[in-house]
């Protein structure tokens, strides 16, 4: 696969520019410079302004780096001061950065297969999770594939595994 | 762009996987049905 990426450069670049474009528009919401009217929250809140630009890899890869703007983001100064003044808001920091920083896995424990009949994925562990299609969102045991989903991309792409030079 | 709007508020880079997608596959011309493309146990074969 690897070869057939690097074989084909412009496929490569349409698809890094389909998969860039989607999250931008539908996740990040980005306003249109032609349609200003759209007031959606994106998972990061309104967003300014964005800048970004395409680099390559030493394998040939494209990748985006970007820098954002939010709408009514504090000034750094304005940040530290309330951070330093406001005990509430010093709490709720804690509490939040608390929640989305972890150092377990085991909360997210694998889901045993007879639970779930369609759960195909674990027979098929041998294969790459980023190969499989997203989960569908109507499906009944939605929650429990999702973390099952997720206990398995960390186990993928968070672990540590010790090489050489570790 | 920093002089006009201050310090940007976040920094991020996206790195897409590529060598494991299904739609890259498609577009550098891999033979696949695109009628099973909605069928669950579809997945690449090229591993």
């Amino acid at each position: 696969m690897m070869q057939i990426c690097s074989n084909n450069p412009k496929a490569q670049a349409i698809f890094v520019h389909t998969i860039v474009n989607v999250i931008f528009k539908y996740m990040l919401q980005v306003k249109n410079t032609k349609d200003l009217s759209n007031n959606k929250f994106g998972v990061l809140g309104h967003i300014e302004v964005h800048y970004g630009c395409y680099e390559t890899t030493k394998n040939g890869s494209l990748h985006i780096h970007t820098l954002l703007w939010l709408n009514d983001f504090p000034n750094p100064n304005t940040l530290i001061q309330t951070l330093l003044d406001d005990d509430i808001f010093q709490q709720n920091t804690i509490n939040y950065l608390n929640e989305i920083i972890t150092r377990k896995i085991n909360q997210y424990k694998s889901c045993p297969i007879t639970t779930i009949t369609n759960c195909i994925d674990d027979n098929l562990d041998n294969i790459h999770h980023c190969t499989t299609r997203p989960l569908d969102l109507e499906e009944k045991t939605f929650t429990i594939l999702f973390q099952n989903d997720i206990h398995k991309l960390m186990n993928i792409c968070n672990r540590h595994i010790c090489n050489l030079t570790c | 762009m920093i002089n006009f709007m201050g310090t940007p508020s976040l920094f991020f880079t996206l790195n897409p996987t590529f060598v494991h997608h299904p739609l890259l596959a498609i577009l550098s011309g891999q033979n696949i049905n695109l009628d099973l493309f909605y069928d669950k146990n579809m997945l690449t074969k090229n591993e």
